[in-house]
């Protein structure tokens, strides 16, 4: 095979083929070291607050949350497009990179598929909650009733945030497992106990790497491929116009799907960074995870946050281009009124601290790539918050202005939610292969 | 489930196969059928495998999805189908008939990426015939780990001798020969003749030790670590980074004790390694030594 002598080995370290299997296995076919008992003892910790935070809200009722008539989105709508634009790197990464034939995703797109699932799970969370009388959800699909026939409404986009998010959790669900397949059937053939041979072998479905299912199933993962490309940029399109369809200042702009798409990504990429630089340690996966992967993670991440940058700019000059005053006002309001401090939060860390990755030294030293993705979802997260809590707290009537603050419950749900994410991340890394093995056998150079 | 019995060529890595699958092929064999841990590249083409026609089952569910889309939007949204039964939903003065076109783009195309994803997603597994629970037919656990097998059907056999075949993929980088059936039962295992390799390739780190190695090597292993019986054995797991897999492992060439995992030096370790084949690296990464001094001061 043709080897470019500039370009950095994908995986280093000389692996044969039976290594990576021996690795990427390893934490499989191995009990679980005291660091993971730790790491997932404190998530399902976290769990566990979401479960007694989402109870009392429902026990109780949407009282117990800070949101009022004025400011009705708070942290909840916050930390819904908060997760599910981290999702967005994993499908960018496994999809997207797929079709610009981008070797080095080999390795990490099976953890980033993992997160998009888990962030788009507990994203669900949120909009399920927030109905208040969340066993009535079912009432959100367009499902045959005894109210007359009292359909869902087709012209609102929350509905099609309904569709958006089940479709892009269900079509990441089917590549990532059609992904997992050859790894699962791997860890069937290797296993020695009977309830590894049991439950792999039955999740395997009959896999035994015959070349013309190869054939096949190339083919299926170019077409998914193909399709979760402008699915992943629809969802993020389609939660923007949550907000850009709807007519209140600083909300009612076209910019929306590009800037939240580019966010998503940002954002994304700031969580696989801040993912995978544990993972690649714990696990002792660095020969796979190398700092070549997180040199060209950091490269995304400078470029959309750029992207987010330029955006933020553009928003503000078109107010006061437009000349209306309630938009001039909605973005001096964001800058110099009360809630200032989340304004500016959100320049700094999205703007300006992406802006080191111009510098090698930054991409790629991982103890602070690792410090730059938490400021990096930080900002992201404070994004989200001035666009909802800031354009809603003075709209155009006075009279109805209001603050907002959040709730020890709202803190709860959210934080509850990251319990969630790394409780089933935990469980993942435990039980199934995070290196997509298949893949990495048949890129990595020296061949036993 | 007595299936098939083939002719099998077992390689370590991609290049050599394929080279000998279009070399095979030139000479007028057919390939039965492949079986690798991960894809080769243009191996579907050298082995003749005609393009399947998925993505035009993937187009069908598509469009199916599309037209559903709109279907229930037309039905729920206007009265075109006459559904206005009872309650027509009249929301901000938008349009109810056909003027409602842009609403119904989002949830339209959400519906053609659905069904095409979850059609082509079926139509893949109803064409390889998976389903979960299914028992694989798996020729060797290798298959699936690190050794990539070319599988000719004995009839073939009229159209090369037996032992020109043998020659043929020895000399194309096969490492040994096999006969078995598809579901991996046993037939004579024929051993490889003496390599001829062409390409000079280091040798594996996981080859295959001889007898002879092995006693000589475990000779070794007793002389320092002392030798082990089964009844004085401690729970070997106890130490960070050995699994149920592994301490049977270790219990196979004769350890069973954390004392005789702390005398361990670094030429005994390289020698488990090459006995076990397992992990090279690891006992020293993490430091299996100290942590046996420790668990048997406890």
């Amino acid at each position: 095979m043709f080897e470019a002598s500039i370009r950095q080995p994908l995986v280093e370290g000389n692996k044969s083929i039976a290594d990576v299997s021996n690795d990427i296995c390893a934490p499989i076919e191995n009990k679980p070291t005291k660091l993971w008992w730790l790491g997932f003892t404190l998530s399902f910790a976290f769990l566990m607050l979401m479960v007694l935070s989402l109870g009392w809200t429902v026990w109780e009722g949407i009282g117990t949350w800070g949101v009022n008539k004025t400011v009705m989105w708070g942290w909840d709508i916050t930390n819904f497009v908060f997760w599910v634009g981290i999702g967005h790197a994993g499908t960018l990464i496994s999809a997207i990179l797929l079709l610009f034939r981008q070797k080095w995703r080999m390795s990490i797109n099976r953890s980033a598929e993992a997160m998009t699932i888990f962030a788009v799970l507990c994203a669900a969370q949120f909009p399920l909650f927030h109905m208040g009388r969340v066993w009535l959800a079912y009432w959100a699909l367009p499902l045959p009733n005894m109210f007359g026939s009292l359909w869902v409404n087709f012209n609102s986009p929350l509905l099609w945030d309904v569709f958006a998010i089940s479709t892009y959790l269900s079509v990441s669900l089917l590549f990532w497992y059609l992904g997992l397949i050859p790894d699962i059937a791997t860890v069937r053939d290797r296993a020695v106990t009977k309830a590894r041979k049991f439950w792999y072998g039955f999740f395997a479905m009959g896999w035994n790497g015959s070349a013309r299912t190869w054939h096949r199933y190339e083919i299926v993962a170019l077409i998914l491929a193909g399709v979760s490309t402008p699915l992943v940029l629809s969802v993020h399109t389609i939660v923007s116009m949550d907000f850009a369809t709807s007519v209140i200042p600083g909300w009612h702009t076209t910019i929306f799907p590009p800037y939240f798409v580019a966010g998503a990504i940002f954002s994304g990429f700031g969580m696989v960074l801040t993912l995978l630089i544990i993972v690649r340690k714990v696990l002792n996966l660095q020969q796979y995870i190398t700092i070549g992967h997180l040199d060209a993670m950091t490269k995304v991440v400078m470029l959309t946050g750029s992207i987010v940058g330029v955006a933020y700019l553009t928003e503000f000059f078109i107010a006061a281009y437009s000349g209306v005053v309630y938009e001039q006002y909605a973005f001096l309001n964001r800058a110099f009124g009360p809630y200032w401090w989340a304004y500016w939060t959100m320049m700094s860390c999205n703007l300006l601290a992406p802006q080191v990755f111009w510098f090698k030294w930054a991409r790629t030293t991982p103890w602070f790539i690792f410090m730059l993705s938490i400021v990096v979802n930080i900002g992201m997260w404070f994004e989200r918050f001035v666009i909802i809590v800031t354009s809603l707290h003075r709209d155009y009537l006075t009279s109805s202005w209001a603050m907002y603050s959040a709730t020890i419950t709202e803190v709860g749900i959210f934080l509850g939610t990251m319990g969630l994410f790394f409780t089933c991340f935990f469980l993942f890394s435990k039980f199934l292969p995070v290196i997509n093995m298949s893949e990495v056998k048949s890129i990595i150079k020296s061949r036993e | 489930m007595l299936d098939k019995q083939l002719i099998l060529g077992v390689y370590d890595n991609g290049d050599d196969l394929l080279t000998s699958v279009k070399k095979l092929r030139k000479k007028g064999v057919e390939i039965f059928d492949c079986y690798t841990p991960y894809p080769v590249h243009h191996l579907d083409n050298e082995m003749g495998i005609k393009r399947s026609n998925l993505t035009v089952g993937a187009f069908l569910c598509g469009l199916t999805g599309f037209f559903l889309g709109l279907l229930l939007q037309f039905y729920m949204m206007t009265n075109f189908l006459h559904t206005f039964k009872s309650w027509p939903m009249i929301i901000g003065g938008k349009p109810q008939d056909y003027g409602m076109w842009p609403s119904m783009v989002p949830v339209t195309f959400e519906m053609t990426i659905l069904f095409t994803a979850f059609g082509i997603g079926f139509l893949f597994f109803a064409k390889s015939k998976m389903i979960h629970g299914k028992i694989a037919q798996i020729i060797d656990p290798r298959q699936t780990d690190d050794r990539l097998f070319l599988a000719v059907e004995p009839s073939e056999l009229s159209k090369i001798s037996r032992s020109e075949l043998d020659s043929f993929l020895t000399e194309n980088g096969a490492i040994e020969i096999r006969e078995r059936n598809l579901d991996g039962s046993a037939e004579v295992e024929t051993a490889a003749p003496a390599k001829p390799k062409t390409k000079a390739k280091a040798a594996p780190k996981t080859a295959d030790l001889s007898e002879e190695e092995k006693s000589e090597k475990l000779g070794f292993l007793q002389s320092i670590v002392g030798e082990g019986t089964s009844d004085q054995k401690d729970d070997l797991k106890e130490i960070s980074g050995v699994g149920p897999v592994y301490e049977e492992k270790l219990n196979s060439i004769g350890i069973f004790t954390f004392e005789q995992v702390s005398k361990l030096t670094p030429e005994s370790i390289k020698a488990i390694e090459e006995l076990t084949k397992y992990f090279p690296g690891k006992i020293e990464r993490e430091d299996w030594i100290s942590q046996a001094k420790n668990l048997m001061d406890k």
